[in-house]
C-alpha cells in the first residue's frame, strides 16, 4: 500500500511541475495527451508495484523470430564447438 | 518544433558518445564468445559497414533536411502507412532504450551496488535523464560536451595503465571454420552498435548547419568504432579470448587487471564512470527521439507533454521486458540483430528506393 501511495504522490509532484504548462501554455490536444498518458503510466506503475504478472511483449518477438533465430545461433556457435 | 539548435561539433560529440554507448562494455564479451580471437577483425569490418549505413542515412536526410525520420515516413508513404511504420520504428527504439536502462541497472546491481534494489537505480537514471530532457536538445549537447573529455581521459588512462599486461600473441586470428563465423558475428555486432545510429535522423533537423552533418556523422562513427576495436583488442590481449567471452563485462574486468608497482591497484571504477557517462547520453538521446517521434505521430508540437509519462513507462517496462540477464543476452543475439536489421537497415533502404522512383516519375512528366 505504501508503494501505491508513493507512486500517487510522485504523480502529484509531476502535476505540480507541469502546472504552468497545463494552465496556460498547452492547447487542448496537448493537455489531453498529457493527462491520458500520465494516467496510463501511473496505472501501469501501480499494477506492476502490486506484483501482478504482466505480459511481456518481447516474448511475442521471440516467437516471431524463432524460425530464424535458432539456425542463426547454431551457426554462430560452430567455431566454439 | 523547438527553436533550439546544436552545432556540428556538438553533433559529432553526441554521435561519438552514442556509438560508445553500451557497446563499449557489452560487445567484447558477445564478440569473443562467438568468434574467439577473431573478435577484433569483426569490429573492423563493422566500421566499414557502419560507414555505408551512415551514407544511407545522410542520403535520406539530404532529401528532407528539415524533417525528422517520422516526418519523412509520413511525407513519403502518406499519413496512414507512415504512422504505422513510425509506430514500429518508435517501439523498436523503445525496446532499445529499455535494454540500455536495464543494462545500467544490471551493471550496478551486479558489480557496484549489490544490495541496492534495481528500481532505485532505474528511477535515479530516468529522473536525471528527464531533467536534462526538459531543458531541450541544446542543453543535452552542451552537457555531453562537458562530460566527453572525462570519458576520453578515463578510457585513455585505462588503456595506458593496462599496457604492461598486454600479451600480443592473444590476437592471433584463427580461421579454422573459414570466414563464416566472422561474417555471422558482424551481423550481430551491427545490431549491438551501428544500426542504432538511425536515431540521429531524429536529431539532424536540430543541427544548425546541415552541410556539415555528413562529415561529423562519419567522423563520430569512425572514431567511436576504432575506440571499440581498440577496447576489444585490449580485452583479448589482456584477458584472453576465453575469459573475455565468459565474462559479462570484460572491459570492467580489464580495469581490475591494472597494477602499477603495488601502488595503483584496482581502478576499475574508472571504466564504470566513463561507461555510465556514455550510456547515460545514449539513454537521453533515445528518450529525446522517442518523445519527439511520439508527439509528431500524435500531431502535437510540444514534446514535453509525453516526457513524464515516458519516464514511468521506462522504469516499469525495463523490468518487465527483461526479467533477467540470461533473457537479456538471449534477446540481444537471437531477436535484436534481426529486428534491428529489418527496422534500421531494410526500412530506410526501401524508403530511399521509393523516393528515387518517385523522383524519376516526377522528372518523366
Amino acid at each position: 500500500m505504501l508503494k501505491v501511495l508513493g507512486i500517487l504522490i510522485s504523480g502529484i509532484i509531476v502535476l505540480l511541475i507541469e502546472r504552468k504548462n497545463t494552465k496556460s501554455k498547452w492547447n487542448k490536444k496537448e493537455k489531453r495527451t498529457f493527462f491520458i498518458s500520465l494516467i496510463l503510466g501511473l496505472s501501469l506503475t501501480i499494477i506492476w508495484s502490486l506484483g501482478f504478472n504482466l505480459w511481456n511483449p518481447l516474448d511475442f518477438f521471440l516467437k516471431i523470430y524463432q524460425p530464424i533465430a535458432e539456425p542463426y545461433i547454431s551457426y554462430l556457435k560452430q567455431l566454439k564447438n | 518544433m523547438e527553436a533550439q539548435k546544436i552545432s556540428p561539433q556538438q553533433f559529432f560529440v553526441l554521435v561519438l558518445m552514442y556509438t560508445l554507448g553500451d557497446t563499449i562494455i557489452l560487445a567484447p564479451s558477445m564478440l569473443s564468445s562467438f568468434t574467439g580471437t577473431n573478435a577484433w577483425i569483426v569490429t573492423l569490418i563493422g566500421i566499414c559497414i557502419g560507414i555505408l549505413l551512415i551514407l544511407l542515412y545522410s542520403k535520406l536526410s539530404n532529401a528532407y533536411p528539415k524533417k525528422t525520420y517520422v516526418e519523412m515516413l509520413k511525407s513519403i508513404l502518406g499519413k496512414w502507412m507512415g504512422n504505422i511504420l513510425s509506430i514500429l520504428f518508435l517501439f523498436t527504439i523503445f525496446i532499445m532504450t529499455m535494454a540500455n536502462l536495464r543494462g545500467v541497472g544490471d551493471f550496478f546491481t551486479t558489480q557496484v551496488l549489490p544490495e541496492t534494489p534495481i528500481p532505485a537505480i532505474l528511477i535515479l537514471t530516468t529522473l536525471t535523464a528527464l531533467y536534462l530532457l526538459r531543458n531541450g536538445i541544446e542543453n543535452i549537447a552542451r552537457t555531453c560536451e562537458i562530460f566527453f573529455p572525462w570519458t576520453a581521459f578515463l578510457l585513455i588512462m585505462l588503456l595506458l595503465l593496462v599496457i604492461p599486461e598486454v600479451r600480443i600473441e592473444n590476437l592471433n586470428p584463427t580461421f579454422v571454420k573459414g570466414l563464416g563465423p566472422i561474417i555471422g558475428t558482424t551481423y550481430a555486432y551491427m545490431g549491438y552498435s551501428f544500426n542504432e545510429l538511425i536515431v540521429f535522423l531524429m536529431i539532424i533537423p536540430f543541427v544548425n548547419q546541415h552541410s556539415a552533418v555528413k562529415k561529423n556523422f562519419l567522423l563520430g562513427l569512425v572514431i567511436g568504432g576504432i575506440t571499440l576495436s581498440i577496447i576489444t583488442a585490449f580485452c583479448l590481449t589482456v584477458l584472453g579470448d576465453d575469459f573475455t567471452g565468459r565474462n559479462l563485462y570484460p572491459t570492467y574486468i580489464l580495469g581490475k587487471k591494472i597494477s602499477i608497482g603495488e601502488f595503483l591497484e584496482r581502478i576499475e571504477v574508472f571504466v564504470g564512470i566513463s561507461w555510465v557517462f556514455t550510456i547515460f547520453f545514449k539513454i537521453t538521446i533515445n528518450l529525446f527521439a522517442l518523445a519527439i517521434g511520439t508527439t509528431q505521430v500524435l500531431g502535437i508540437s510540444d514534446y514535453k507533454t509525453v516526457l513524464f509519462p515516458l519516464g514511468y513507462f521506462s522504469v516499469v517496462c525495463s523490468i518487465i521486458f527483461f526479467p533477467n540477464i540470461v533473457y537479456y543476452n538471449h534477446f540481444g543475439v537471437s531477436v535484436w540483430s534481426h529486428h534491428s536489421a529489418i527496422v534500421f537497415i531494410f526500412m530506410p533502404i526501401m524508403l530511399l528506393s521509393i523516393l528515387t522512383v518517385k523522383d524519376k516519375i516526377k522528372k518523366h512528366h
